[in-house]
């Protein structure tokens, strides 16, 4: 076995054990896109059931309701040196976290409810 | 572990800083024997998710939320159980919804500019803990529009409740996930505009997501694992553990 055989299982191994201390997931949908969702059938609750609850939601002069879904949870907050055994408090870089949440909301996808909650518009 | 241990202490002294001060024994008699109206305000409106990766040299935390406002009238729904709990601490308690339609609520509860009512600042538990115990400051009343309504409809108190909303926050390095929200209450004495006094209690426990992720397990079909698990923990604060009940917070109970 050469180094760089020893280096790959090493980190393989490495990402299995972190990957196990993983206790949940939020479940934001990255898959947006390929949800099949029909203009002027699918309602609202359908796409709720679907995709759950949107990150974001207007109402328009008309009465309608934007929906905006993002693809993606954004960064609030980073404790650089926490994961090591000599404990530090760590940095929370804000520029880092306000560059992620506007990245979440610019990769987003908007869906249009008429008043009476079916699809009438979808991006 | 460090942190752990300095959220903790950070959490008692803020805990400590909402000196809402609970009703007297004669406020609380007064109150059981007269009619009161509960009030539940949810200015959230939103589930707000944590997730915290290990990357070896960094912990990050990831965030997102998910808005239920004219999915969910929470409002109503938690009004209905607040007064439920209630009548069962031996007040005449009823919901304002039962009073108002939902239009005058809204109505009502915008008009509201005066601090007793304002929503907590921020989002989370820690900013309504922190917001709880500005409501110690006295001659805090609520808005005249509210009062009125209040008193054609015979009410003699109104118990005005709010929360920070609910957070569900998912951990690493094997902590299971938590939830979280902080209910906060006030209670006025409507015929003679007073604050008669109020309390906060915070839900923070352990959650087990049964193999889903955060948003399965809260928002599908119609939300039912979220207003599953507010009715139940908001019930139990009402019940258990029985030196922290809501009753004993607002000295509504012995």
């Amino acid at each position: 076995m050469n180094a760089c055989t020893r280096f790959a299982t090493t980190t393989l191994l490495a990402l299995a054990l972190l990957a196990g201390c993983s206790t949940g997931a939020i479940g934001v949908n990255s898959d947006l896109g390929s949800q099949r969702f029909e203009v002027g059938r699918t309602t609202r609750t359908d796409v709720v059931d679907t995709i759950g609850l949107p990150q974001r939601m207007e109402k328009d002069e008309q009465g309608n309701d934007h929906y905006f879904y993002e693809r993606s949870a954004h960064l609030t907050g980073m404790c650089l040196g926490c994961g090591v055994a000599t404990n530090t408090f760590g940095i929370v870089p804000a520029a880092a976290i306000q560059g992620s949440q506007e990245k979440a909301k610019k990769n987003a996808i908007e869906l249009v409810f008429n008043p009476q909650g079916t699809l009438i518009a979808g991006s | 572990m460090s942190r752990l241990l300095t959220a903790f202490g950070l959490l008692l002294i803020l805990t400590g800083c909402a000196t809402i001060p609970h009703l007297t024994a004669s406020d609380a008699d007064r109150v059981k024997s007269g009619k009161s109206v509960v009030l539940f305000v949810d200015n959230a409106q939103q589930i707000n998710y944590l997730q915290d990766k290990y990357y070896v040299l960094a912990v990050t935390q990831e965030g997102s939320t998910s808005l239920y406002k004219g999915i969910w009238d929470s409002g109503k729904d938690l009004s209905a159980l607040h007064a439920d709990e209630f009548s069962k601490l031996g007040l005449k308690t009823r919901s304002a919804y039962e009073l108002f339609s939902e239009q005058d609520i809204a109505h009502l509860t915008q008009a509201e500019d005066r601090p007793a009512l304002q929503q907590p600042g921020g989002s989370g538990p820690l900013a309504a803990l922190a917001s709880a115990g500005s409501a110690a400051n006295p001659g805090q009343a609520i808005s005249p529009e509210l009062r009125q309504a209040l008193l054609d409809k015979g009410q003699d108190y109104l118990i005005w409740a709010s929360w920070s909303g609910y957070t569900l926050h998912i951990k690493t390095l094997g902590f299971p996930p938590d939830e979280q929200f902080v209910l906060v209450y006030r209670v006025f004495d409507v015929r003679n505009d007073k604050l008669l006094g109020g309390g906060s209690s915070m839900y923070l426990h352990r959650v087990d997501l049964e193999g889903q992720t955060g948003k399965d397990f809260l928002e599908k079909n119609n939300l039912a694992g979220l207003r599953a698990q507010v009715e139940k923990h908001i019930r139990e604060r009402f019940t258990a553990p029985p030196n922290a009940t809501i009753g004993r917070i607002l000295g509504l109970q012995g």
